[in-house]
């Protein structure tokens, strides 16, 4: 069974589209975020690791005790000297409040939370995006497009490996038999750097996103 | 009592189907105190939940237009659902039972408990199995429960096989006769029910509970 084609994956986002007009939705989103800051739903954790590309012109990264194969990569693989894994969470508290909301029957305020936390996962993923191009700036380096395990360029399979590599456990993410992780708002990545590399100037994992100039996470 | 909708009935269905929630709450209670029977009541909730259901598909309404009028629809409920019990000596009959659960190595619940609540207030008495669920734990609960309609829940590839594992699991204990499954999730369509061996599908929660209504028609529970 094919994945939804990249193109199309926007449809499934809840960013991309307004979470409602009515004031009852107003009311939520707003005490969604009274209940993010009161009850301290967010804790923010990131790790990532640079890797040397070994072997010549290739997209196989040698990372040492692993072989990663990543095929976005291919194209712009001549000029890829290095790559990044990444991996970022907000933490486990959110989807704990969401699930006590929806056993309470309080799905409007569920989703408008979930929403939020979907919102700070992107942004924290933005973040952890920028700290990672400033850092190959710093030493001459520029960075490519970010691939996310999933998103049909890089097998979900690969997931654990781009968690190890990241560093998850140094930021309390895990990952399951099926490739999920946990907690479930954390992202990983990977991102390709070199001298000569074309950088994508869209932070974060939306980059190919048709709603992303309506965003509200931009 | 669906034909003759008089003028403050209709400004309750609009209410509801517009999303104007305090105003639809207070027309309920006004039509209640000026002796409208509840049940034409509920009947023009439910009136304005298939509008609403039908701007869903459209693409006119999302998640959160269907979620707050489902949450009008259960308030609205919580008042008159004692007034017909207390007029009928007990409680009000379900549509039937629905057993759901997000299954074995998949933890995407958000899907499931949207279903689960939309098919509660539609009038569903669900049991709800959570996440990770493996096909043993299934079984246990369709011979306890007694379900009319099995709902398998997964957003991974992955969980497909676990899918059918579990409708596999159930048909080898011979509990598949009088049960029909309805399997969901972001990518599921017609190809992996198929794989599956589910009875049904369903894009989303307004096609979930139009497919437990039409499979249960006939065969209510007590």
């Amino acid at each position: 069974v094919n994945a939804t084609p990249l193109k199309d994956r926007w449809k499934t986002c809840v960013l991309a589209r307004p979470f409602g007009h009515a004031p009852a939705f107003r009311a939520a989103e707003l005490e969604a975020r009274a209940i993010r800051d009161r009850e301290q739903l967010v804790t923010p954790r990131w790790s990532f690791r640079t890797f040397p590309q070994r072997g010549g012109r290739t997209a196989a990264y040698d990372t040492g005790d692993t072989t990663i194969f990543v095929p976005l990569f291919a194209g712009v693989d001549d000029g890829v000297t290095e790559l990044v894994a990444a991996v970022c969470t907000i933490g486990d508290a959110m989807e704990q409040r969401i699930a006590s909301l929806f056993e309470t029957h309080e799905p409007t305020l569920a989703l408008a939370l979930d929403r939020l936390g979907t919102e700070e996962l992107y942004r924290l993923s933005g973040r952890v995006l920028r700290m990672i191009h400033d850092t190959a700036h710093d030493r001459g380096l520029r960075a490519g497009p970010q691939v996310n395990p999933g998103d049909g360029t890089l097998s979900l399979e690969r997931q654990d490996t781009v968690v190890a590599l990241a560093g998850g456990a140094r930021c309390g993410v895990s990952i399951t038999s099926s490739g999920m992780l946990r907690p479930e708002k954390s992202l990983s990545f990977l991102v390709p750097l070199g001298p000569e590399l074309e950088e994508d100037q869209v932070f974060g994992r939306c980059q190919y996103c048709p709603a992303r100039e309506q965003c509200p996470v931009r | 009592m669906g034909a003759q909708v008089n003028q403050n009935e209709q400004a309750l269905i609009e209410a509801v189907a517009d999303m104007r929630e305090q105003e639809a709450l207070a027309l309920a209670r006004e039509l209640l105190d000026g002796g409208t029977d509840p049940l034409v009541v509920l009947e023009r909730c439910r009136q304005a939940m298939d509008i609403v259901g039908k701007r869903f598909e459209s693409g006119e309404y999302f998640l959160p237009e269907l979620m707050l009028a489902g949450e009008m629809l259960e308030e609205i409920g919580s008042i008159v659902k004692p007034l017909i019990e207390e007029r009928e000596e007990g409680p009000q009959q379900t549509l039937g039972r629905v057993l759901i659960g997000t299954v074995q190595g998949d933890l995407h619940d958000i899907g499931k408990n949207i279903v689960t609540f939309m098919l509660d207030i539609n009038g569903f008495e669900v049991r709800d199995l959570g996440v990770d669920v493996p096909p043993d734990v299934f079984v246990a609960e369709v011979q306890e429960f007694q379900p009319q309609v099995l709902g398998l829940s997964g957003f991974l590839t992955l969980a497909f096989d676990s899918m059918k594992q579990t409708v596999e699991a159930i048909e080898q204990q011979g509990l598949r006769t009088d049960l029909k499954v309805l399997i969901g999730g972001g990518q599921v369509d017609q190809t992996v029910c198929n794989y599956t061996g589910a009875d049904g599908w369903g894009a989303n929660a307004v096609e979930a509970v139009s497919m437990c209504q039409e499979w249960t028609q006939g065969a209510v529970a007590s």
